[in-house]
């Protein structure tokens, strides 16, 4: 219990400093994060990423999963998990060349065994979507005759976050099912900042909070088969459906003059208010797991972002399309665990995927092809599950043309696993 | 087995102090990659020309400036100016020795930091007469006509362009001066304040040059043998005589003795801006430097104004307001276009958003410590790149 008590307050201190992290100048992700609410993030664990997919087919107990409720059932122990990810993308117009990094906290989970293997209860806090871009340029204009620059920068930050609290049911050894209402909350701000070049410089800030909360909910099946082809086999179906989340969102335009001597913060737009949603998901995998130790699988998510809605603009709304994601990937753990030596403590995890993105921007798809490769290094305490799942990934997103950014990834996935007996007295001190 | 958990955890503590030695060298700066993603914020630029102003006219106190304008020119473009300064010395203390017929009186005139205004290859003649009024320079104004005694010349000088001036003064007037500091009564102060008025400094009729003499360092002497005391200025001041007052039908005249500024406001120009985001709200106005210029004659010169100021009336009276508070907008000149832009964006902004209470400005060159300054600017008949106008440049 004092683990996870220590885990949840370090787990917090991370989020406050991440948080803060995210709104300093420098540190921002994809330039297309800027459309809509942001750009959407898939919520499979880190074990998962480093698999190249979606996690929908894939239980491990040692390594809790945001992805498909179902699981949440099967566990023996109280379950904790926080992960972070450092992602740096060399990006590339036309003209330009640069580097952005972040760093981030990818998400808080928490899984009780309320009955063990049979009904768990899951608590997590997770972006759906994120927000982070940061761009400058120097910028003319005319006046009269003359011909006068100004710097522009735009940086924007926040994304729908989940709190989710979900059950996970084991039905019986073949069938699981789980369900997760969540709250989201819808927190974006983007930063204008345009400073004249001639003359006296003039710092203009001009702040866009948008904000907003709604309720979502999720559904997870998962059916498996054991001994198909050897004693040992098993083969593993797992799907979800994810309805679309409503908001009624509210955003307010201000920035800050001089008024009477003092700087005051003013409302340079009046308040509006705007539908906005994240659409419709159902995704569905198969893991074929040959012995134990080895496994494949295949997964797909199809996401309905034809009918997502974003109210505050039509043009934004209009470069929505439907996304598909594809992944395959292959797990394996070579040795047996327990034998004392670092190297046998470790699964590895590989594969590649296809996103074919939210956005159609200018007759050009953003997608993302992603090669991903992980590790995960098991406790070596036998009376815990404790691990921690090291992925790493890299992907190639957009294009040059039509004067759009294409992006090199390059993703380092982190996620501490600690598992602990919490609601099981122990026979033995 | 405690061997071996050691070497696992070795192996944790080392990826993680990669991940978070990595997390804080991650940092990077803001790009200018992604500009056809996400496009900059755009400004547009209106222009709004001001089409009410008023013209109104005043006198300045003209005591104790830091430059006594001193001379007589006729401007062909502002008229004629003939100005006639007043001077008194400071009574000195009872001396152990009192001043006689053996000490000398002189008025040292420093001309250190001021062109003249005028023809500049000619020299100007000034008589002294004893002023024969009581006069304050607290309170005297430039339309002020102290009178002085014309009878009797009490000292002249001429100047062509030196630095210093030293003038012997009259002994019959010296004398008179020295009865007040040799009184010995209690009452010696408010005698030498109600009857002794100092001297009136006067250019000769023909004269065509105005000069500013530097007042903060010019002063009497009394000269005994070899002893020099120096005896500071009581008070001065002067008085302007105009002749042919310009009017321009189609100009902005700007005299910085008040006899031509504007009062203005900007409230009607401000409730026409729909864009709330305010960038930049510019006042020009610009100078008519060509006929300014051009209407002097060869070897005649003007003095040159840099700065313009936008002011409110203050608690005082106008003519204080206008002549010793602190502006509220300043300009300097534009060289290049001969213009000048007043940032009045916290203005219109107050306008906007707020109440800015004072909406009247007055418009007005600066008294330059007392150099005289006059132009000219494009009314509203000039053509439109040329007129009084707020630049507005506003954002999205």
């Amino acid at each position: 219990m004092r683990k996870v008590a220590l885990f949840i307050s370090l787990s917090l201190i991370v989020f406050s400093n991440s948080a803060f992290a995210q709104n300093d100048e420098g540190k921002s992700g994809t330039v297309y994060s800027s459309y809509g609410t942001g750009f959407p993030i898939m919520n499979n664990s880190v074990q998962e990423k480093g698999l190249g997919t979606l996690g929908l087919s894939i239980n491990d107990p040692a390594s809790p999963s945001l992805a498909n409720p179902a699981f949440w059932g099967t566990n023996t122990f109280s379950n904790a998990s926080v992960a972070f990810d450092i992602t740096n993308y060399s990006v590339k117009d036309a003209f330009n060349e640069g580097d952005n990094s972040l760093f981030k906290l990818g998400s808080i989970q928490l899984v009780f065994p309320i009955q063990k293997n049979k009904l768990g209860l899951s608590v997590s806090l997770h972006p759906e979507t994120i927000t982070s871009y940061d761009v400058s340029s120097n910028q003319e204009y005319d006046l009269g005759d003359n011909t006068n620059e100004y710097f522009s920068n735009r940086a924007g930050t926040g994304g729908i976050t989940k709190f989710e609290i979900g059950l996970g049911y084991q039905i019986n050894e073949n069938i699981l099912v789980g369900y997760a209402p969540s709250y989201s909350f819808l927190t974006e701000l983007e930063k204008r900042t345009l400073v004249f070049l001639d003359g006296i410089a003039r710092l203009n800030t001009v702040d866009t909070k948008t904000n907003g909360a709604g309720f979502s909910n999720r559904f997870g099946i998962a059916l498996n088969k054991k001994r198909i082809f050897s004693n040992r086999d098993m083969l593993q179906f797992g799907g979800t459906v994810s309805l679309p989340i409503e908001f009624n969102a509210k955003r307010e335009v201000v920035s800050t003059k001089i008024i009477g001597s003092e700087e005051v913060e003013v409302q340079i737009e009046d308040v509006e208010r705007a539908d906005v949603s994240i659409p419709l998901k159902v995704g569905a995998g198969l893991t074929y797991s040959f012995n134990g130790s080895t496994s494949i699988s295949a997964e797909a998510q199809f996401e309905e972002w034809d009918n997502a809605e974003y109210g505050f603009s039509g043009e934004e709304e209009n470069v929505f399309k439907n996304r598909q994601v594809y992944g395959f990937g292959v797990q394996v753990n070579p040795t047996r665990r327990s034998t004392g030596r670092f190297l046998s403590n470790i699964k590895y995890n590989a594969g590649i995927s296809y996103d074919s993105g939210h956005l159609e921007l200018r007759n050009n798809e953003i997608n993302t092809l992603w090669f991903s490769f992980g590790v995960g290094l098991l406790s070596p305490n036998l009376r815990t599950n404790s691990s921690l799942d090291l992925s790493f990934q890299y992907g190639k997103r957009g294009t040059t043309s039509n004067s759009l950014v294409k992006e090199d990834i390059f993703s380092v996935n982190l996620s501490v696993n600690l598992t602990e007996l919490m609601f099981l007295k122990r026979k033995l001190n | 087995m405690q061997k071996s958990i050691s070497k696992v955890a070795s192996g944790w503590r080392l990826i993680l102090s990669v991940l978070i030695v990595g997390s804080f060298i991650s940092c990077e700066d803001s790009n200018t990659v992604g500009g056809g993603v996400i496009e900059p914020a755009e400004i547009v630029v209106d222009t709004l020309l001001l089409e009410d102003y008023q013209q109104d006219e005043l006198d300045i106190y003209s005591g104790d400036l830091s430059n006594m304008p001193l001379g007589k020119y006729n401007d062909p473009l502002f008229g004629g100016f003939e100005f006639t300064g007043l001077m008194k010395p400071i009574l000195l203390g009872v001396p152990d020795d009192s001043l006689n017929d053996s000490t000398s009186f002189k008025l040292l005139l420093k001309f250190n930091d001021r062109d003249s205004y005028g023809d500049t290859t000619q020299s100007i003649n000034f008589n002294i007469y004893k002023v024969t009024e009581r006069w304050r320079s607290s309170t005297i104004l430039s339309s002020d006509d102290v009178m002085f005694d014309e009878s009797t010349s009490i000292g002249s000088f001429s100047y062509t362009d030196e630095d210093t001036v030293i003038v012997d003064l009259a002994e019959s007037y010296f004398l008179e001066y020295a009865d007040y500091v040799n009184n010995e009564d209690t009452n010696r102060d408010s005698l030498y304040n109600f009857e002794f008025f100092g001297l009136a400094i006067v250019p000769e009729d023909v004269s065509s040059k105005i000069v500013f003499p530097n007042m903060n360092e010019s002063n009497f002497l009394t000269i005994k043998g070899e002893d020099s005391v120096s005896v500071g200025v009581f008070g001065h001041g002067f008085n302007l005589e105009r002749e042919n007052k310009p009017t321009f039908a189609d100009r902005i005249y700007l005299n910085n003795y008040l006899e031509s500024f504007y009062s203005l406001s900007f409230e009607d120009l401000a409730e026409t801006i729909d864009n709330r985001n305010i960038l930049k709200a510019e006042f020009y106005l610009y100078e008519d430097s060509i006929q300014t210029k051009n209407s002097l004659p060869t070897d005649h010169i003007r003095p040159d104004i840099n700065f313009l100021y936008l002011r409110f009336q203050d608690t005082q009276q106008l003519r204080y307001s206008l002549q010793f508070t602190s502006p509220r907008f300043t300009s300097i000149k534009d060289n290049k276009d001969k213009s000048y832009k007043f940032d009045i964006t916290d203005h219109i902004n107050e306008f906007v958003f707020s109440d800015p209470g004072q909406r009247e400005f007055f418009l007005n060159l600066s008294i330059d410590g007392g150099a005289l300054n006059s132009t000219i600017f494009f009314d509203t008949t000039a053509n439109v790149s040329l007129r009084p106008k707020i630049i507005l440049t506003t954002g999205n």
